[in-house]
């Protein structure tokens, strides 16, 4: 009953959205072009562009430091078969891929807490509390850390009065992910938060009226329910550690190199333009085969089902 | 001839998915108090929005005082509407939503305050200009959309389902008060409404719709006496529909023979033997007895409309019945559910079904 | 074991881990504050005690005084500008259907999740070449392409709550599209107009990679700190940071406080219905 009910609310809503907009009589395409010729424009001159333009700097040449158009694929090859960016790229994705980890199991209790256990007032601070640092303030953050965790800093100094250390904290894995799960995992929080309240609170009842035990009810109704949630959060921590160029900077010292760390290097030495586009669009072809499968992965085993028919 | 101040000629309406509106042809008179009924997805209320342009019809034309409004933008029309959802904008007090039509027009601020304060005396708002419009009761917020929609005084006002998220008491004096207007103001209402009652007490002429096609236009009572149809017949609700086939005739009235037995109705026109004998008989007409002649049946139920009763009864062979009654006849038949009773009527009361169309 | 007792202490389980979690949030902010009074050249335990020191230093300072004006630029004019083009793009995704809606929703939501390191090289290689190179309206120009997501985000979240019927409403009393647009649409998303500035602003002031490729000499704050966190020991960074970090705080907050979002709820729609 109540799920039969949800299923209708949300089909109802949806019609909603998909309704013909009511067309009026005479109206002509003088508003619409008026409202989105000049977005297209500027995303198209400050944002798609350059990112074209990039994909075409790969196959350009670099003659006495200055870019000349050509057609070489060399730039390719030296990159893709170099040994510097081949571990640069494991590197990345091993980072990448323990944050993503690290952020969704550390973010999914915490949402759990906020969504299903703090009162309507104690939630919304959290939520305000957390959308702060998505927006403000990364890279200063990451400096607090250096701070902290640096051998003669707060941390040590604690630990020393006690008799400890000094502990090489940064310049590590550890304090690499400590950077990274700064800059992840408030947004993932977030979105699970947002997904967690999103499920209807009598589905939960009734699992627990007909008898599910808490973690029961998490493992059948609350997980699958959050799939594509679960998915999102992922691929978002994913995106937002593959391409971090502070944290490797601050934390590690850019050793090992990240590929955000080589591209900078790569533009900072001789102008090597074409090379530093290569790994851009490189991370970018990445980046978009990891959102798919995160795609792919969200909607589950009857959406992929339906999506093949 | 007068011209029609409203004429639909082969309206038409496709969405991708549905075709809401079926060439319908429809004049509405200067002043006329006019209801579209059906029910819901039968296309009264996107007729509705085609005459106020908010939607453009696929086929045929709307004239408005003779011109066509082919091409004319809905804010050019002047064809006010009272909305179902009210469509208040919650970001502007009561006298600037009333004064929003005459803001459009370019009248001058005084000017515009002047007349939105006149027209909410006019509804009995009058202290209310200042209040945001969430702190209005429902009857009050009604009051202000029609408010909104007069300022202009516009010649014609749409209203659509405007009733239906009042409680009874209110819904009854929102009518008083709809029905006082249209005398006033003289202008023509056209009225979008799935009840019944509002239309009775309301409309000069009723629209019945369904699928997207008129299937009758009359005065209330008569489509009541008179169905065109089957549809029709059952829409009005206190209708019973028989089916039957034309035996033949005497003394002025068809024999007609069906499931239910034998019947004889009375036919302003001759119907050849064989033909359809459909026919409706009203649920105020029919007489009960404990016995003797008539339809036997058995009482099913009993359900309160007002002060009269409405009796299910389930007829000897399988179809059932809609009998009203006074509370007091009820009593005297002892009428409770099991009973068994007897089911006539005088027989010029029955209305012949006219034949169906043989298109298709 | 009881349950009620397993119970209490699964909840001072969570209550405790998502307070672990906080605390790991706020701690880089609030060293960042509390050592900016600090004493010491080198920020450390013990506390070197009180001083306004740094912040007074940081005044002296000409070339971050001009960054923080360039900041105030650039965040000011990417708030107007991508307020503006985000209402327009939420308000065409609200409005109308066309064949290549989803390219042009994409072309407008995309850009924020572009590593700022791709984008800014991307940009920079771009526009140096069509001579916007070192400009500091090419540097307000880039931060609108990224902001103008975020506004279009929070204005289309408020055009879902504008009743269905409002603006044809205004259209059938005499409001032609255009003015239903300025005298229906634009005063109902309002709030979300006002959170769509200020979290621009924010997301202006707060980035500095992008900044750092394209603008050349001209150093906005964040770009200024990066470049003195490359450099030696500073202590003036964790006063300037303690005033970026104020300023951006109050601008994200500010903008929350009209976005009217919140958990599990949605913000009451029209009043009217």
């Amino acid at each position: 009953m109540t799920a039969a009910s949800v299923t209708t609310r949300a089909s109802a809503s949806r019609r909603w959205f998909r309704l013909p907009r009511p067309r009026i009589a005479g109206s002509s395409g003088v508003l619409p072009s008026l409202l989105g010729i000049p977005v297209v424009l500027w995303q198209a001159v400050f944002f798609a562009a350059p990112l074209i333009f990039l994909v075409v700097v790969t196959f350009w040449q670099v003659k006495s430091f200055r870019l000349e158009p050509a057609f070489v694929v060399d730039n390719w090859t030296r990159i893709l078969f170099s040994a510097t960016f081949q571990r640069a790229l494991v590197h990345t994705f091993l980072v990448a891929g323990t944050t993503t980890v690290l952020a969704v199991a550390i973010a999914f209790p915490a949402a759990y807490t906020i969504a299903f256990r703090l009162g309507a007032r104690a939630r919304d601070l959290a939520v305000a509390f957390l959308v702060v640092p998505v927006f403000s303030s990364y890279m200063l953050r990451i400096y607090a850390w250096q701070i902290v965790l640096s051998p003669e800093g707060i941390t040590n100094a604690l630990l020393g009065g006690i008799g400890i250390g000094p502990l090489p904290l940064l310049g590590g894995a550890f304090s690499l992910q400590v950077g990274l799960l700064t800059l992840t995992l408030p947004i993932a929080v977030l979105i699970l938060v947002f997904a967690m309240a999103g499920i209807d609170r009598t589905l939960i009842e009734a699992a627990e009226n007909l008898g599910c035990r808490r973690a029961r009810v998490i493992a059948h109704v609350i997980i699958p329910s959050l799939r594509p949630a679960i998915a999102l959060t992922a691929t978002t921590s994913f995106l937002l550690a593959f391409g971090d160029y502070i944290s490797p900077l601050f934390m590690t010292g850019s050793k090992p190199p990240t590929l955000s760390i080589l591209i900078v290097d790569t533009v900072k030495s001789g102008s090597q333009w074409p090379r530093a586009s290569v790994i851009g669009v490189s991370m970018l072809v990445m980046l978009a085969l990891v959102l798919s499968l995160g795609q792919y992965l969200s909607r589950g085993r009857t959406g992929r089902k339906e999506a093949a028919r | 001839m007068k011209t029609p101040f409203i004429a639909l000629d082969q309206l038409d309406k496709r969405y991708a998915d549905h075709h809401a509106v079926k060439s319908v042809d429809l004049d509405i008179e200067a002043g006329e108090f006019i209801a579209l009924m059906g029910p819901s997805g039968c296309g009264k209320s996107t007729t509705l929005r085609l005459i106020a342009g908010l939607d453009e019809p696929t086929g045929g034309e709307i004239r408005i005082g003779g011109d066509s409004m082919r091409g004319v933008p809905a804010f050019q029309r002047n064809t006010p509407m009272v909305w179902q959802s009210l469509a208040l904008f919650p970001f502007l007090t009561v006298a600037e939503n009333v004064a929003f039509p005459l803001r459009m027009q370019k009248v001058g601020t005084a000017e515009r305050r002047r007349r939105a304060l006149e027209w909410l005396d006019r509804l009995g708002l009058a202290g209310m200009a200042e209040r945001n419009v969430a702190q209005l009761s429902g009857g009050q917020r009604q009051r202000v959309a029609i408010a909104r929609a007069l300022v202009t005084e516009p010649s014609v006002l749409l209203l659509d389902e405007p009733l239906s998220a009042l409680d009874a008491h209110l819904r009854v004096r929102m009518q008083t008060e709809l029905s006082r207007l249209h005398r006033e103001l003289g202008i023509t209402f056209v009225y979008v409404t799935h009840a019944q009652s509002e239309a009775f007490a309301l409309a000069d002429r009723i629209v019945i719709m369904s699928e997207g096609s008129i299937q009758q236009v009359g005065r209330p009572q008569d489509v009541y006496r008179a169905p065109a149809n089957a549809f029709v017949a059952e829409f009005m609700g206190m209708n019973n529909l028989v089916r039957g086939e034309v035996r033949g005739e005497r003394d002025g009235l068809l024999d007609i023979a069906g499931a239910l037995g034998e019947f004889r109705v009375p036919s302003a026109t001759p119907r050849p033997e064989g033909s359809s004998g459909d026919f409706v008989i009203a649920a105020d007409r029919i007489a009960l007895a404990a016995d003797g002649e008539g339809l036997a049946g058995t009482v099913l139920g009993l359900e309160f409309v007002g002060s009269t009763q409405t009796v299910f009864v389930e007829i000897e062979g399988g179809a059932e019945f809609r009998v009203q009654k006074q509370q007091h006849e009820i009593e005297a038949l002892d009428l409770v559910p099991g009973r068994k009773v007897r089911l006539s009527w005088n027989p010029q009361h029955a209305w012949l079904l006219p034949q169906p169309a043989q298109a298709h | 074991m009881n349950r009620s007792l397993a119970t209490r202490l699964s909840r001072l389980a969570q209550y405790g881990f998502l307070g672990l979690l906080f605390a790991f949030i706020a701690t880089p902010m609030l060293v960042i504050v509390v050592f900016s009074f600090d004493a010491n050249r080198f920020p450390t335990i013990p506390w070197g005690g009180f001083s306004l020191e740094w912040h007074r230093a940081i005044l002296d300072d000409p070339m971050i005084r001009d960054a923080f004006l360039n900041s105030i630029k650039v965040g000011f004019g990417t708030a107007v500008l991508s307020t503006a083009l985000g209402f327009a793009a939420a308000y065409i995704d609200f409005r109308y259907r066309f064949r290549l809606k989803l390219p042009f929703v994409l072309l407008v939501a995309v850009p924020p999740a572009v590593p700022a390191t791709i984008l800014g090289m991307a940009m920079l290689a771009f526009l140096s070449r069509i001579g916007l190179f070192g400009r500091l309206e090419t540097v307000m120009a880039c931060h609108v392409a990224i902001a103008t997501s975020f506004s279009m985000a929070i204005i289309r979240l408020r055009l879902n709550d504008l009743s269905r019927d409002l603006e044809p409403a205004a259209w059938n009393l005499g409001a032609s599209p255009a003015a239903a647009l300025v005298h229906v649409v634009l005063p109902f998303c309002k709030p979300a107009l006002i959170a769509s500035f200020f979290l621009s602003a924010a997301v202006s002031f707060d980035e500095f990679l992008i900044a750092w490729f394209v603008g050349g000499v001209h150093e906005t704050l964040p770009v200024r700190i990066l470049n003195l966190l490359q450099g030696q020991v500073n202590p003036k960074i964790n006063a300037i940071g303690a005033v970026v970090l104020v300023v951006s705080i109050a601008l994200v907050l500010i903008a929350q406080r009209f976005t009217g979002v919140r958990a599990g709820r949605r913000p009451s729609p029209d009043p009217g219905e």
